[in-house]
């Protein structure tokens, strides 16, 4: 639920990226055939790149978490958020708990935001990658 | 001198929800862009 949490915020956020020259993309662990079912269910338009491999969360270690994440406070908070927001548990992939992470990065290879999630529902606030952007 | 995250990213090349083969770098090429990875479709 936390991924589609984060995605709608995106979605809605959509337009003051753009407005600040930014553009926004997504990469996933899951196969082919759910990516198209995710992007119609989210109704997101911006790319969604699939790595099933984990190539790119491995390249940069994003972290794994542990079936003791689960009972985390802060896991906890932010499942019930995301519950009153709307959102409930999808379809879970082979690797479950692999964690995700937010960036911004822009030409030249620059680093403008980076957020490596520490459990689970730590997704930044978009207030934070808007306010990361000039 | 270690290579920034996006560094580190831009050569891999991913497939999008379409099947179309997408080199990262090229995402923030011209424009910053806003990566988010996610843990599953959850």
């Amino acid at each position: 639920m936390f991924c589609r949490e984060h995605v709608a915020q995106l979605r809605e956020r959509e337009k003051g990226f753009q407005l600040k020259g930014a553009r926004i993309a997504a990469v996933s662990l899951g196969d082919t055939e759910y990516a198209r079912i995710f992007r119609a269910d989210t109704g997101i338009t911006f790319p969604l790149l699939i790595d099933t491999d984990r190539v790119a969360y491995r390249a940069i270690d994003l972290g794994v978490g542990s079936i003791f994440h689960l009972i985390r406070a802060d896991n906890r908070d932010a499942r019930s958020r995301a519950k009153a927001a709307g959102h409930s548990q999808g379809k879970l992939g082979k690797n479950p708990f692999q964690l995700g992470g937010s960036f911004i990065f822009g030409p030249g290879n620059v680093d403008i935001y980076t957020h490596a999630n520490e459990t689970f529902g730590d997704n930044p606030p978009m207030a934070d990658l808007l306010a990361a952007l000039p | 001198m270690e290579l920034t995250l996006s560094a580190k990213l831009s050569e891999i090349v991913l497939p999008d929800s379409e099947g179309k083969q997408v080199c990262l770098g090229s995402l923030w090429a011209s424009t910053p862009c806003v990566v988010a990875f996610l843990r599953h479709y959850g």
